[in-house]
C-alpha cells in the first residue's frame, strides 16, 4: 500500500475511498508541520495550519490537475494559510524582537546553539515573505527551483531571484556577527561546504 | 549578471557541465572568487546547521493525523468550478500580455479621443500603432513580460514594504506627498 504514488491515492479517493486520504496525511504531515513551524514559530498554530491545509486540499481534490506534485500543491496551500494567519496577527508580529522563539526553545541542543538559532531565526524573519518562502523551501526543504516556483506560483527566475536576494542579504548581515563566526568555528561546520567544494575543484 | 549571482548559480548547480568546468578552472586561479564562493557557501551552511530543527514527536503526528481524518469525515470533495480557465504559467503570462494589450488599446482610445478633440492626432497615432503592434505580435509582448521577472520581484518587495509601513510612517509619507 505504501508503494503507490500520490496520484494513485488521489484517484482512489476520487473513486470514493476517502479513507485512503490517511496515506497522504501520513506521507506529508511531518514536512508540512516542519515548514509551518518555520513560518509561525508556534507548534500549536503550525498544527492548525497543517490541519486546515489538509482539509482544504481534500475539499479541492477535484480541482487538482497534477500539473505539479501533490506535495507542491499542498505546500502552496499551507504557505498561503500561514500567510493569512500571519497577516491576521500582524500587530503581534510587527515587532520581531518580541516573537516567542518556540522552535528554538523546544529543539535546543545547547545554550550556544540555541542563541545562534535565535539569531539566525531573527534575521530570517525580517526578510520579506516571498524571500523567506524561497529561502525556507530551498535551504530547509531541499526543493528544486522548479518546485519552489510551482509552490510560489511564479516564474522560475522569480523564485530564484527571491532566493538569491534573501541569501545575499543574510550573507551581509550574518557576516558581521562575531558570535556566529565563533560558533561555526567551534562546531567545525562553517567551512565544511567550502572545503567540500575545494576538494571538488582540486579533484 | 553580477559576480555574486554567477557564483551562486555555480553553488546551486544551476550551470551546464561545460560552464561548470570553465568556472572550476577560474575558481582554481582566482583567490578573490574563492573567497566569494566560500562566503556564500558559509552562509548556506550556517543557515542550515545553525537553525533549530523543530522537534516533532511521533505521538504528536499520530494525534494530528487523527484530527485531520476526523475533520475530513465532515467534509465533501467540492466540484471544480465549471467556468475555470485551465491555464499553465506560460498561458497565464500570455493572458496577462493580452490584458495589457487591451489596456493599452483602451488607454490609446481614450487619449486619442481627447487629443483628436484638441486636434492633436500625432500622439494618438503613435499610441494606436503601439497597441496594434502588441495585438499583432502577442508572442513578442509575452516575451517582454517574461523579462519582467526581476521587475516583478522588486514590485513585490516594494509592495511588501508598503504593507509593513506603520500608521505614522504612512501618514508622514502622505503629508510629504501633499506638500510637494
Amino acid at each position: 500500500m505504501e508503494q503507490i504514488s500520490d496520484l494513485e491515492v488521489i484517484q482512489m479517493i476520487r473513486n470514493g475511498d476517502r479513507k485512503a486520504y490517511s496515506l497522504l496525511v501520513r506521507r506529508h504531515q511531518k514536512s508540512l508541520l516542519r515548514l509551518s513551524v518555520r513560518f509561525v514559530k508556534d507548534m500549536d498554530a503550525a498544527e492548525d495550519i497543517v490541519q486546515e491545509s489538509f482539509i482544504k486540499a481534500f475539499e479541492r481534490l477535484a480541482s487538482f490537475e497534477a500539473r505539479s506534485s501533490f506535495r507542491s500543491w499542498l505546500f502552496q496551500i499551507a504557505i498561503n494559510t500561514a500567510k493569512n494567519k500571519l497577516r491576521s496577527r500582524r500587530d503581534e508580529i510587527n515587532d520581531v524582537e518580541n516573537l516567542p522563539l518556540a522552535v528554538a526553545a523546544i529543539a535546543e541542543t545547547g545554550l550556544l546553539h540555541s542563541a545562534v538559532a535565535d539569531l539566525i531565526q531573527k534575521h530570517v524573519d525580517q526578510l520579506p515573505f516571498k524571500q523567506k518562502t524561497a529561502l525556507t523551501l530551498r535551504i530547509y526543504e531541499d526543493l528544486s527551483f522548479k518546485e519552489i516556483a510551482e509552490i510560489m506560483d511564479c516564474p522560475y527566475d522569480t523564485a530564484k531571484a527571491n532566493y538569491r536576494h534573501a541569501l545575499m542579504r543574510l550573507r551581509e548581515e550574518l557576516q558581521t556577527q562575531e558570535d556566529l563566526k565563533q560558533w561555526t568555528e567551534e562546531v567545525g561546520g562553517f567551512f565544511m561546504e567550502f572545503e567540500k567544494r575545494t576538494a571538488e575543484v582540486e579533484s | 549578471m553580477s559576480r555574486e549571482n554567477w557564483w551562486l548559480d555555480f553553488i546551486e548547480d544551476e550551470v551546464d557541465a561545460s560552464t561548470r568546468a570553465d568556472m572550476k578552472a577560474l575558481l582554481r586561479a582566482s583567490a578573490k572568487d574563492q573567497e566569494l564562493v566560500k562566503s556564500i557557501s558559509d552562509t548556506k551552511t550556517l543557515l542550515k546547521e545553525g537553525a533549530s530543527e523543530p522537534l516533532i514527536l511521533e505521538s504528536q503526528l499520530e494525534n494530528l493525523h487523527d484530527k485531520i481524518m476526523a475533520g475530513i469525515d465532515k467534509k465533501e470533495i467540492k466540484a471544480p468550478p465549471k467556468l475555470r480557465l485551465r491555464l499553465n504559467p506560460e498561458q497565464r503570462r500570455a493572458v496577462k500580455a493580452g490584458s495589457l494589450t487591451l489596456a493599452l488599446v483602451l488607454v490609446a482610445v481614450y487619449f486619442g479621443h481627447s487629443l483628436s478633440n484638441k486636434g492633436l492626432n500625432t500622439e494618438w497615432d503613435v499610441s494606436r500603432q503601439m497597441a496594434t503592434h502588441g495585438i499583432e505580435n502577442p508572442d513578442e509582448l509575452a516575451q517582454l513580460m517574461t523579462y519582467q521577472n526581476e521587475t516583478d520581484f522588486f514590485v513585490d518587495v516594494a509592495s511588501q514594504s508598503l504593507d509593513h509601513l506603520t500608521k505614522e510612517q504612512f501618514e508622514s509619507l502622505l503629508k510629504s506627498t501633499k506638500t510637494r
